[in-house]
């Protein structure tokens, strides 16, 4: 609880940053009223509010804006009384608006666009280039994806965080995890948000994939460093998915049903003013279970259901739940395999299994208002929860002797929180965000070892935020000053500025740059040292220690280079002035059980990413290129020297294309070259001598010694997938769409793989002195069909 | 880095996506326009007047099937017919005088699918055509519903579209004939060849099976879940396909298994009886149960299997409902390193026909 002592803390510590605030304030004053325009833009059918769309005062191309991720604009400054917008968004048709301003100076409208008959000609997935106007021109490394960019990338149809590792920037870690690493940080400082609700560890266990559902999503965005003050606590990157509300017209879905996983989604109006989407996914391994003996599977489910009581209120409520179960016990198949090639003594008496439970529960109250018609209100309470329980055994028998190990790791999370921001836009040229937020967590962290309680430990921090930035528009200038304040359990404020700017130049030339500070209090430490593969982050919420810090500068340049066509280039360097590491000489036990012996260190990443995005004809897509150095220091490591980070891929070129052939039939590729990540490679073993007094012998063993941290580089990584997706046009799959009345089918085909004649090498298993056995998870390429009745 | 350069990897790129950008628009769906059979019934005894075309889409459509160009690409081909079909059924029966009986017809189905086997390519015409009695005044008094299920093999190098040409041609001799025959009242003489008239009844649609077939034997049961649609019969024997997904438990092993091609052999004695005959080839998974005491090998996972099954079935013609059935199931599989095993036992199945 606040204390009288840090209440005048506060009071002193915010003094400079009310000021700032009411400086911008009485900015917006200065200039007096003029007309302004204000309203909520949606799809005409299905009720869907469009973030992004382009509202564009007609005859004077200098005026515009776009809505938020609320469909929510305002265009402010507008001098005469009777004007004429234009309202735009890719795939639906452009709307003109007449405006009389004869009731007041304010006016707020709802826009409803509907969606344009598409040619051939204009079928892009990659969203509109460059020649937006309004808010998102001040936004420099961000990255906006639709469902139907995701589902156009092979390796990424219907997963998020595959679909992510394609843009520049984002890497990842481990070839069998979900976590990716951002712009050279650890994957415990991307922040991400499902409908503003922070959400921990949103990764399934089976084929490591996210656990949101493609079919609720409305749109994904990714703010890959430089990000406003409306976002905090993380500080590398943040990925905001907003699901669908649901079709207030009538009900529609999809369904798709394949041999080892099953998703429904639906989305229908209740009442008049009252709309619902369910969705559910279940996955289930039924190879597994033939082969591996094995129980497992996952499952996740959306609900959400959304009141407009009138055009300007919105109440959802929106439920998300995730599970894993994973048994997996390698030994049936193993013995199999023996007895194959007459090496069944050696299986037989050896025992490896995993055992993971996995839970993601989210509850979200969330009330959308246009107070005025120039003031936007935004109000949310959420509850967040999240369980890991993570087993893993080796048991073993050589020449009589047992060799059984196991380790368990528990993990839970609470978080209970409640935000409020506003949006005001009293001027054209000036717009005020500003908000707080509250959070309560619980984090609990524990662990056993050969079946034995390793000990644990939970703790209870809360965390208060308010923040404000100011948009401000000057010719061909913008620039977004902001200021985030963060007041966690009992420790110093912490002040975090934030400054974004775009200059317009002639040429469809923009200039962007960004600079901000970043505190972190709740992070997530690397256990790839641990881990043979980090599949979770375990989360810490530091007590009595500084914040993890670090200070991003960023500038770069797009231009428009044909009509269709963006080129960008991305500078970043990141100070990361404070990050936390496990201390190695502890033991892991102690680790897991939330020790407090972590080191402080720092680091520092930098890099360039080349951007080129856009259509030609029926291609879409987009190519990059990203040149980057990530560094850490430790004074535990190497003395204190820099060495490379862990997850540093130092070359990356990705591409990600869709040729739409015709109206019916799409071909997709997606390739990736990469530099390997570095790793502590063993270089040398020391051998065990034990004298055996039973028999009078010496027993010996090996023991493999690791050389420098980080010592060599894995080899380069090849992926080529390529897709196809085909409207039904005949057959069973056809049949039963019609028989159920369905408007369309669909059939995917996947090829992964394609480049299976050069080996990608994961992992190098010793075998003996300067020996290795290289590892891959791909052989051979992979054929996987998938089919979708959309209704 | 050593096999494969960067250099190469663009150029397997190029190869892939180049030859796209070049020919990317001749890829748009072709479109196939064939004439309605050769040429005019002619001297019919009877005329068509008005047509209505109840069925959805394109009034022009006959069938529309995928096929690859260069071998791999998947492209639509739509077969129509030169007018709207209503238009082109008038034109097809010329009348041999004015003084002879005048129909109306109602096309609630008709399509022709195509099938390609190795050396012919089979196409399959299926229609429902509701006709109507049209009398002197114009007034119409419903007839009857006929169903046609039509085949006809057509070799490869043979021109696809003579083969619809011929296959609306051996149709339309077969409705003059139908509409002449049962006017004259000659169904009650020979009823087996008037099978696929049903006088005074309107048309159904084909039907979506979703059916569960539980099996016993000595020492094995399990189940099959099947999924199929089945055409309105046009004649007492006839024979549908399926898919199924089996589960059968043996004495030391478990199995799940898919089979793509289920073939089913109908025979309907009477209007609520039907016999069906069920040929299966399976391929799936074992699970065994004694791993931790016999040294299976890993080929041993894998299950071939061949399955028969009689039943008697209780299926009422033409309406929809529950189906239940009885009968033997005879099963035939083999595991690799192990004898081929055979059972037989006792089936029943429980199917909802929508």
């Amino acid at each position: 609880m606040l204390d009288f002592r840090l209440i005048a803390h506060i009071n002193f510590s915010m003094s400079r940053v009310v000021i700032v605030i009411l400086s911008m304030c009485i900015s917006l004053s200065v200039f007096g009223q003029r007309y302004s325009v204000s309203g909520i833009i949606s799809d005409a059918q299905t009720g869907e509010t469009l973030v992004g769309a382009s509202v564009l005062l007609k005859d004077s191309q200098l005026k515009g804006t776009t809505s938020n991720e609320n469909g929510f604009f305002t265009l402010a400054g507008i001098l005469t009384s009777n004007v004429e917008i234009a309202v735009s968004f890719v795939g639906y048709e452009s709307q003109l608006r007449s405006i009389d301003f004869v009731d007041g100076n304010k006016v707020f409208i709802e826009i409803k666009l509907h969606p344009s008959k598409v040619l051939l000609s204009e079928i892009n997935v990659v969203e509109e280039g460059g020649d937006k106007l309004g808010d998102r021109e001040i936004e420099i490394s961000r990255h906006s994806l639709s469902p139907k960019v995701i589902q156009s990338i092979p390796t990424a149809r219907n997963d998020v965080f595959k679909a992510i590792r394609y843009l520049p920037g984002v890497e990842s870690t481990e070839p069998m995890s979900p976590l990716v690493s951002v712009r050279g940080s650890d994957p415990g400082e991307n922040l991400i948000m499902l409908d503003g609700v922070t959400i921990y560890n949103p990764y399934h266990f089976i084929s490591s994939s996210g656990i949101f559902n493609m079919q609720t999503i409305k749109n994904v965005e990714l703010l890959i460093g430089g990000f406003g003050a409306e976002y905090g606590g993380r500080n590398s990157s943040v990925m905001n998915i907003s699901t669908k509300d649901g079709d207030n017209s009538a009900l529609h879905g999809e369904i798709q049903p394949t041999t080892s996983e099953s998703k429904i989604f639906m989305e229908f109006p209740i009442g008049k003013k009252s709309t619902m989407m369910v969705a559910g996914r279940l996955n289930y391994d039924i190879m597994g279970n033939m082969m591996l003996d094995s129980r497992s599977y996952f499952y996740d489910m959306n609900l959400s259901y959304t009141y407009r009581s009138n055009p300007r209120n919105t109440f959802s409520l929106k439920y998300f739940g995730s599970g894993d179960r994973t048994k997996l016990s390698f030994n049936t198949l193993y013995r199999y395999l023996g007895n194959s090639v007459g090496m069944s003594d050696v299986f037989n008496d050896m025992n490896i299994e995993w055992r993971n439970r996995w839970n993601n529960y989210i509850v979200t109250g969330i009330w959308k208002s246009v107070l005025a018609p120039d003031f936007f209100m935004r109000a949310q309470v959420y509850g967040s929860l999240h369980n890991a329980d993570n087993f893993s055994a080796l048991d073993f028998n050589i020449e009589g002797m047992g060799f059984n190990s196991s380790t368990q790791f528990k993990s839970k999370v609470r978080d209970w929180s409640a935000k409020l921001s506003f949006d005001y836009k009293p001027l054209y040229w000036n717009e005020l965000n500003f908000g707080a937020e509250f959070s309560k967590y619980y984090f609990y962290n524990g662990s056993a070892v050969n079946k034995v309680d390793a000990g644990s430990s939970d703790r209870s921090p809360y965390l208060a935020v308010a923040y404000a930035e100011d948009k401000i528009k000057l010719g061909a200038m913008q620039f977004r000053p902001g200021v985030r304040v963060t007041y966690y359990n009992n420790q110093d404020l912490s002040i975090e500025p934030r400054l974004n700017l775009t200059i317009n130049l002639p040429k469809n030339l923009k200039v962007q740059a960004a600079w901000g500070k970043y505190a972190q209090y709740i992070v997530s430490m690397n256990t790839q040292e641990f881990e043979f593969n980090q599949l979770l982050d375990y989360y810490y919420p530091l007590i009595n220690r500084e914040p993890g810090l670090s200070y991003h500068y960023i500038v770069g340049a797009e231009k428009k280079i044909l009509r269709d066509q963006t080129l960008s280039i991305d500078l970043y360097y990141k100070d990361i002035a404070r990050t936390y590491t496990f201390d190695m000489l502890q033991s892991q036990y102690e680790t897991f059980a939330l020790s407090e012996k972590i080191i402080e260190g720092r680091g520092r990443s930098y890099g360039v990413e080349l951007l080129w995005k856009g259509s030609y004809k029926l291609l879409s897509g987009w190519l990059g290129y990203t040149y980057s150095r990530s560094t850490r220091s430790f004074p535990h490591i190497l003395n204190g020297q820099e060495y490379d980070y862990d997850y540093e891929r130092r070359h990356s070129i990705k591409a990600a294309i869709n040729f739409q052939a015709t109206p019916r039939i799409a071909y997709s590729a997606s390739f990736i070259a990469q530099s390997g990540v570095p790793r502590s490679m063993e270089t040398t073993y020391q051998t065990h001598y034990v004298y055996d007094p039973l028999t009078g012998n010496m027993l010996h063993s090996m023991q493999y010694v690791n050389g420098l941290k980080n010592n060599v580089r894995m080899p380069w990584l090849f992926y080529l997938d390529l897709g196809l997706q085909k409207k039904l046009v005949g057959g069973f799959g056809r049949e039963i769409a019609e028989f159920f009345g369905a408007n369309e089918s669909y059939l995917t085909v996947n090829v992964y793989n394609v480049l299976f004649f050069r080996r990608n090498i994961l992992y190098y298993y010793p075998m003996g002195y300067d020996l290795f056995f290289p590892i891959s998870d791909n052989y051979l390429p992979v054929v996987a069909a998938g089919y979708t009745i959309k209704f | 880095m050593k096999n494969v350069t960067p250099i190469k990897i663009y150029i397997i790129l190029c190869a892939i996506f180049l030859p796209s950008l070049v020919f990317g628009q001749k890829w748009v769906a072709d479109t196939l326009v064939v004439s309605f059979g050769k040429s005019a019934i002619p001297n019919c005894t009877f005329s068509i007047g008005k047509v209505f075309d109840s069925r959805s889409g394109s009034p022009d459509f006959l069938s529309i099937f995928e096929h690859k160009k260069w071998l791999y690409f998947p492209v639509d081909q739509v077969v129509v017919v030169p007018s709207p079909l209503a238009g082109e059924f008038s034109q097809k029966f010329i009348a041999g005088s004015d003084s002879v009986p005048l129909y109306g017809v109602n096309v609630a189905r008709f399509v022709i699918n195509k099938k390609d086997t190795n050396r012919n390519r089979n196409l399959s015409l299926l229609a429902t055509l509701e006709v109507y009695n049209v009398s002197n005044t114009g007034d119409s008094v419903f007839f009857g519903t006929f169903y046609y299920e039509q085949i006809l093999k057509q070799k490869k190098k043979e021109m696809l579209s003579l083969g619809y040409v011929q296959i609306i041609d051996d149709w339309a001799r077969r409705f003059v004939s139908d509409i002449v025959s049962v006017d004259a009242g000659l169904t009650a003489l020979n009823p087996d060849n008037f099978y696929h008239f049903r006088r005074g009844e309107r048309s159904v649609n084909k039907n979506l099976y979703a059916s569960v077939e539980m099996f016993y034997g000595f020492n094995f049961y399990g189940l099959d879940a099947e999924l199929w649609f089945s055409e309105p019969e046009a004649s007492q024997i006839f024979q549908r396909n399926s898919g199924a997904f089996r589960f059968v438990n043996y004495v030391n092993s478990q199995s799940v298994a898919l089979g793509r091609q289920v073939g089913r052999w109908n025979y309907r004695f009477s209007n609520n009886w039907l016999f069906t005959n069920k040929v299966m080839l399976l391929l799936g998974l074992n699970r065994w149960k004694d791993h931790k005491q016999v040294a299976h090998k890993f080929e041993e996972i894998f299950l071939f299997d061949a399955s028969m099954s009689q039943q008697i079935n209780y299926n009422k013609l033409d309406k929809t409902g529950f189906v239940f059935g009885v009968g033997l199931v005879e099963d035939l599989h083999y595991v690799i390193h192990r004898k081929i095993n055979f059972n037989v036992g006792l089936s029943f199945n429980c199917a909802y026909k929508f």
